[in-house]
């Protein structure tokens, strides 16, 4: 039997999760800049 | 136009990857996160004059976090049920709306100078896109990982966690950016408002819904498995009345009203804790420390709970957090002069307070399966909504009572701390008492499958 299934490209799986990725990365970066001043 | 917004048309195809599922999800969270950094708008709130001179004060500022708070609650329990019949993306899409509507409302009432408006318009509009928001993505996430639920919810709430970590940077940003603009915070909220709706547009249009009867490609359902892992389906209003949901219910709530008890003071109980050696700034990162281990909590403890099980996990949460909350007075100068050492405990007891969080949805689902576990959860949610208010109470209400009869501050810390662990002995008990759901909740069908086949 032939079925008609499209996979889903890797390529979009890597894109949609950079899309959320960075606005979290950029986040994260804030704030453990805020937590390193806990170490000074 | 709006259909393909309708369920049928969210189903994915054969082939679709089920990894675009939690990107579709924290792109929701991501932006609804947002009102954990609400804080930021308190001083320039304060400082903003109307017309006649007229300023608001700190209590009607925070009336608006409140409201939004309180909305979130209700509108997840009010909404729960229209979203499991509407499918995930409508849910999703009205979220988006209301949430992104809610800060232009808002902006309106800033520019204004109207408190009214503020309150309708990020309390009460972008509070229902926030109770929408946070349960829609959870049912269908527990459909695309039926092998792994604690780390597919697990994922989308760390990013309701991580949103206040992008929201508090973008505000502050946002503000100094519209600073010579003649309103900066009505300029600040109206992009916001259009950033996060398009960002979770991006969620809207990502989202599907597994085919029925859809399976991970080899994943065999485990033949024997814990009583409390149920095969069977319960109605959301069969669940309000079993006995389980209101003892995970009573869990929710005394996990998160302890956890606030450290986060509601986090700054200045460190500052009294250690007087003399931690400095406001410092203070300001130890806040930082904890929103990472919040974040990091929610994934790690949900993930872990897919190996461990779910009553193991609060059982963890449960026995180590009463351990924890009554060492935690100990590490101050007063005895051990330890600021790592509370610092670690601290950062332990809030990543169980998000792991609480993120591990819920996943317990549901094993007592009720997954049905109707977004409209169960979003009822479940009243007990946040409950410790929001409960929690500070507490924690306020000691520390008045101490500075009100000239006691030293760092006295109540103890009392507060050891408050928080009798609620976790609390939560302790309710967990154990947690059974398998009996027979007479589940749906007709599938009791009716229970007959034939005895």
């Amino acid at each position: 039997m032939v079925t008609n299934e499209k996979k889903t490209s890797p390529i979009l799986i890597a894109a949609a999760w950079f899309v959320v990725s960075i606005p979290a990365a950029w986040g994260v970066y804030y704030t453990l800049l805020n937590a390193l001043k806990l170490f000074q | 136009m709006l259909r393909f917004l309708d369920r049928e048309v969210s189903v994915a195809h054969p082939g679709f990857s089920r990894w675009l599922v939690p990107p579709a999800a924290l792109s929701i969270h991501l932006a609804i996160g947002q009102v954990y950094s609400f804080s930021i708008f308190k001083n320039p709130l304060l400082a903003l004059k109307g017309a006649d001179g007229a300023v608001w004060n700190l209590k009607e500022v925070g009336y608006i976090f409140s409201i939004a708070i309180a909305v979130l609650g209700l509108s997840a329990a009010l909404f729960g049920r229209w979203l499991e019949t509407a499918g995930p993306r409508k849910a999703m899409f009205v979220a988006a709306t209301c949430f992104g509507s809610g800060f232009l409302v808002a902006a309106a009432g800033a520019a204004s100078h109207s408190l009214a408006l503020i309150y309708l318009g990020y309390g009460v509009i972008g509070g229902v896109g926030l109770g929408l928001g946070y349960i829609s993505p959870v049912s269908t996430l527990i459909k695309w990982f039926p092998d792994r639920p604690g780390l597919a919810t697990g994922l989308a709430i760390m990013g309701f966690g991580g949103g206040a970590m992008i929201g508090s940077p973008l505000g502050t940003r946002l503000m100094v950016f519209y600073r010579a603009s003649a309103h900066p915070i009505a300029a600040t909220w109206v992009t916001m408002g259009l950033l996060y709706f398009v960002f979770m547009m991006f969620g809207v249009f990502t989202i599907r819904v597994p085919q029925e009867g859809w399976k991970p490609e080899g994943w065999v359902p485990k033949a024997t498995h814990s009583a409390l892992i149920s095969t069977h389906r319960v109605d959301v209003n069969a669940a309000f009345r079993s006995p389980q949901f209101w003892l995970l219910w009573v869990i929710l709530c005394m996990n998160v009203t302890a956890g606030i008890g450290i986060l509601e003071q986090a700054s200045p109980m460190i500052q009294d804790l250690f007087r003399g050696h931690v400095s406001a700034a410092a203070a300001a990162g130890f806040v930082g420390v904890l929103s990472l281990f919040n974040m990091a909590g929610r994934f790690v403890w949900a993930s872990m709970s897919d190996f461990i099980g779910r009553k193991t996990t609060y059982f963890v949460f449960f026995v180590l957090g009463v351990l924890l909350y009554l060492a935690l007075p100990f590490t101050g100068t007063a005895h051990l002069d330890s600021v790592p050492l509370f610092v670690l405990i601290a950062g332990v007891l809030i990543s169980m307070y998000g792991g609480g969080f993120a591990t819920i949805p996943a317990y549901l689902k094993d007592l009720f399966g997954g049905y109707h576990v977004s409209a169960i959860h979003g009822r479940l949610l009243t007990a946040w909504s409950t410790a929001g208010i409960v929690g500070p109470l507490i924690v306020n209400g000691i520390l008045d009572h101490y500075v009100a009869n000239h006691l030293p501050k760092q006295q109540a810390y103890p009392v507060i701390l050891h408050i928080m662990a009798a609620l976790m002995v609390v939560g302790f008990i309710a967990n154990l008492l947690v059974r398998p759901v009996a027979q007479k909740y589940w749906l007709e069908s599938a009791r009716s499958q229970v007959r034939v086949a005895s």
